[in-house]
C-alpha cells in the first residue's frame, strides 16, 4: 500500500479508512514588473503569467492584487494575470499579488516600484561678485547650479582667453543674445590657472568646480546610459537639474576654424580633476576632464571620456560650460 | 413554500443574449523595422442584432472617441523616447462596412521620432492607449532588427548551383523567433507579338521556432537539381510562348517575433465563425501588437546553371534561352 502511494499523500481517516489522494501543492506566484522605476506618467506593467501550479493549468489560476501594500486586497480574484496602471506619490510603492488554484490553495508574491521624487529642494542664490541670480537645486547631498555660470566678460571667439586676472568667456555662436546659455569657458579660466581638485576656480564664494566623482555621485539616482536625458534631467524633470543641450566650442584643426557643435544634442561641463578614464584634450593638448550629456538615441548618457591618441583627433575642444557645486551643510 | 414562491418570482427573465456588452478595444499594429511610418489601428468591438450586411453601423460603434495613443521606447528600466501618435483616417478596403470609419494612428520618421526607427532587440517598445475613465490598453514588444545576409555576398552576384565541391547556400544571421525565406524567379515570357515580365515565387525555407541561441547563422543549401525542379513546378506551361529569358533571382527574408507567429498559428485553426479562443497580447483589449523585419538580395546564375536552365532535363520544356537574349 505504501508503495502504491509512493507519490501520494496518505490520509488516515478517523474510521480507520485509508485513502490516497494526489498531493496538492500550492501554486507558485511569480510577478514581473516593467519598469521598476518611473514617475507619475509611467505606465507600469504587472505580468503574473509565469505563475505556476503543478496540478492546474495557468488558465484556471486566479489572482488578486493589493496595489498599495496596505494588507487589503484591492481587487477580486480574476483569471486576468496582466495589469497595467500608473502610480502617484514619490518613493517606493509595494505591490502584492496572491494566486489561488481550484482547490483554494494560495501563495503570494510581493514586489515594489520606485517613483522618482519631484525635487522639492529648489532655490536660488545670488553671486555676490556681480549680483547675478542663479537657480540652484539640492540633489543627492550636493547643491548644484541649475543654470550655467555666466561670470566674467564675454570675448570674441577669435580671441583665446589669457591669464590676466580677468575671467573671460565665449558666447555660443559668438552672439550676445546667447548670454542666457551661460559662458563657454576654457579649462584654464575655470581653474584660475590653478590645477587642483575641489578648486573654487571661478565659482562664487563657497562653491567649487566639481570633480567627475562628484558629478557621478550627484546624479547616481538617475540613469547614466541608454536613457532619455531630457526626460530625466531636462527642464521640468523630477530631478530639477534643468539640463539644456547648448553644445560647446571647438576648433577644427584641419581648417583652423572654430565652430559650435552639439546644439540641442549635447552639452559638456568642466570637471576640476583629470581622474582615471576621464581624459580629454583641450586646446593646448593637456589632459583635462569634462562630463558630457547627449540627448539623442543610444548615446543618451553621461559620457566618460577616455584616453585618445592625439593624431586621430582633428578637433580640439576650446570651451565648455560650468556648473558649480556646493556640499550640502 | 411561500418563501420558495417569492424566491422564484423574484427571478428576472430579462436576460438578453444580444444585449450590448462593454466595448472592447481592438488593436492591430505591426512594427516593421525598415518602414518609415509606424501604424496602429484602434477600433472597438460591437454587437449587432441582425445581419452585418443588413444593419447600418454608425461610426460611434466602430471607433473610440477621445483616445490617446502613444509609443514609448525603453531600455531596461529607463525611458529612451515617448511620442504620441497622430490620428489619421484611412479609406477602408472593400468588405464589411466599407463606408465606416477606419481609425488609424501614425508616427512618422523624423529627427524627433527616430528612436522608434532604430535600436536593438533588447529595447522594449510599449504601446499605450488611454481612454477617459477606462483602464489603460497596453502592450509591449521587442523590435525585430534587420537580418544580415552573408550569402550571396553582394547584390547581383553570379552563383553556380552545380558546384559539387562547394555546394552553394544562402545564409544570413538573425535570432528572431520565426523566419521565412522566399525565392522570386524573375523571367520574361516572349510571345510572337509581345513580351511579358513574370515572377515565379515560392517559399524556400521557414524556421522552426524557437531559435537556437547557439546558431544565429542560418544556411540554406540551394543545389542545382532542387532549384531546377522548383522552377519547373512554379512556371505554368504556355504553348504560345516562343521562348523565355531569365532575369534574376531575388531572395526575400521575412522575420517575425513570437507574437505574430503565435497569432498566425492560432488563427489558422480557428474556424471562420471565430469560435474558439483567439490570441491576443493586448492587455485590457484584444488584437495584436507585433514586430517584423525583412531583407532582400538578388543574384544571377552562372554558366553551368544557365546551361542547365536552358537545356537540363527539368526545365528544358520551358524554352529558356541560355544567355537571356
Amino acid at each position: 500500500m505504501l508503495d502504491a502511494c509512493k507519490y501520494l499523500r496518505m490520509i488516515i481517516l478517523v474510521g480507520g479508512v485509508v485513502s490516497c489522494k494526489p498531493e496538492n501543492i500550492s501554486p507558485v506566484a511569480r510577478l514581473e514588473i516593467t519598469p521598476a522605476i518611473g514617475d507619475s506618467l509611467t505606465v507600469f506593467y504587472f505580468d503574473a503569467r509565469n505563475t505556476t501550479d503543478e496540478n492546474n493549468y495557468l488558465l484556471s489560476l486566479k489572482v488578486r492584487w493589493d496595489w498599495d501594500g496596505d494588507g487589503y486586497w484591492d481587487t477580486d480574484f480574476s483569471a486576468n494575470k496582466e495589469e497595467v496602471r500608473r502610480f502617484s506619490g514619490a518613493g517606493y510603492h509595494h505591490v502584492r499579488m496572491q494566486v489561488t488554484d481550484l482547490d483554494g490553495l494560495v501563495s503570494m508574491v510581493e514586489d515594489s516600484i520606485y517613483l522618482f521624487e519631484q525635487n522639492s529642494y529648489l532655490d536660488s542664490m545670488t553671486d555676490p561678485r556681480d549680483q547675478q541670480v542663479y537657480r540652484i537645486a539640492r540633489i543627492n547631498g550636493y547643491w548644484i547650479m541649475t543654470e550655467n555660470l555666466r561670470y566674467g566678460i564675454a570675448i570674441s571667439d577669435s580671441v583665446y582667453p589669457a591669464d590676466n586676472q580677468v575671467t573671460e568667456f565665449h558666447l555660443f555662436n559668438n552672439s550676445a543674445e546667447n548670454l542666457s546659455y551661460g559662458g563657454l569657458y576654457t579649462w584654464d579660466e575655470v581653474m584660475l590657472y590653478n590645477y587642483r581638485v575641489d578648486n573654487q576656480g571661478i565659482c562664487p564664494p563657497g562653491w567649487h568646480v566639481p570633480s567627475a566623482r562628484e558629478w557621478r555621485n550627484c546624479l547616481a539616482a538617475y540613469p547614466n546610459h541608454g536613457a532619455n536625458m531630457d526626460y530625466y534631467l531636462g527642464p521640468g524633470s523630477p530631478s530639477g537639474f534643468n539640463l539644456e543641450f547648448y553644445g560647446s566650442l571647438s576648433r577644427n584643426l584641419q581648417t583652423g576654424r572654430v565652430y559650435y557643435p552639439g546644439f540641442t544634442q549635447s552639452v559638456d561641463f568642466w570637471c576640476s580633476d583629470p581622474p582615471e578614464n576621464h581624459w580629454y584634450l583641450d586646446e593646448r593638448y593637456e589632459f583635462v576632464s569634462a562630463v558630457s550629456f547627449w540627448s539623442l538615441g543610444r548615446n543618451t548618457h553621461l559620457v566618460e571620456y577616455r584616453p585618445v591618441d592625439p593624431p586621430f583627433i582633428p578637433v580640439r575642444i576650446i570651451s565648455h560650460y560650468l556648473r558649480c557645486f556646493k556640499n550640502d551643510e | 413554500m411561500l418563501g420558495l414562491i417569492a424566491f422564484a418570482s423574484s427571478c428576472s427573465t430579462d436576460f438578453d443574449p444580444l444585449a450590448s456588452g462593454p466595448a472592447v478595444p481592438v488593436v492591430y499594429s505591426v512594427i516593421n523595422y525598415p518602414d518609415t511610418v509606424r501604424w496602429v489601428r484602434v477600433s472597438r468591438s460591437f454587437q449587432l442584432r441582425g445581419s452585418a450586411y443588413g444593419e447600418p453601423v454608425s461610426g460611434d460603434s466602430l471607433e473610440f472617441k477621445d483616445i490617446r495613443v502613444s509609443l514609448e521606447k525603453w531600455h531596461g528600466d529607463y525611458l529612451i523616447a515617448r511620442s504620441e501618435m497622430l490620428p489619421e483616417e484611412r479609406l477602408r478596403d472593400s468588405g464589411y462596412f466599407p463606408a465606416g470609419p477606419n481609425p488609424f494612428f501614425q508616427l512618422r520618421y523624423s529627427t524627433k521620432t527616430l528612436d522608434f526607427f532604430s535600436g536593438n532587440s533588447e529595447d522594449l517598445i510599449k504601446l499605450i492607449i488611454e481612454r477617459p475613465g477606462q483602464p489603460i490598453v497596453y502592450s509591449q514588444i521587442h523590435p525585430v532588427t534587420i537580418p544580415e545576409i552573408s550569402t550571396p555576398r553582394h547584390e547581383g552576384e553570379k552563383v553556380e548551383l552545380f558546384n559539387l565541391i562547394e555546394p552553394f547556400f544562402l545564409s544570413w544571421t538573425s535570432m528572431e523567433y520565426y523566419q521565412e525565406m522566399y525565392l522570386e524567379f524573375h523571367y520574361a515570357d516572349h510571345y510572337a507579338d509581345r513580351s511579358i515580365d513574370r515572377i515565379a515565387l515560392w517559399k524556400e525555407y521557414h524556421s522552426i521556432p524557437p531559435p537556437d541561441p547557439e546558431k544565429p547563422l542560418t544556411k540554406v543549401f540551394l543545389t542545382g537539381v532542387h532549384f531546377m525542379q522548383r522552377v519547373a513546378s512554379n512556371i505554368r506551361l504556355d504553348t504560345a510562348v516562343t521562348h523565355r529569358t531569365f532575369k534574376k533571382i531575388v531572395m526575400r527574408l521575412y522575420l517575425t517575433d513570437e507574437n505574430i507567429y503565435t497569432y498566425n498559428i492560432i488563427n489558422q485553426v480557428i474556424q471562420e465563425d471565430q469560435a474558439g479562443a483567439g490570441n491576443t497580447n493586448i492587455v485590457n483589449g484584444c488584437g495584436l501588437f507585433g514586430a517584423t523585419s525583412r531583407a532582400e538580395r538578388w543574384f544571377i546564375l552562372a554558366y553551368r546553371s544557365m546551361d542547365s536552365l536552358a537545356n537540363g532535363q527539368y526545365t528544358k520544356h520551358l524554352h529558356f534561352t541560355n544567355w537571356g537574349s
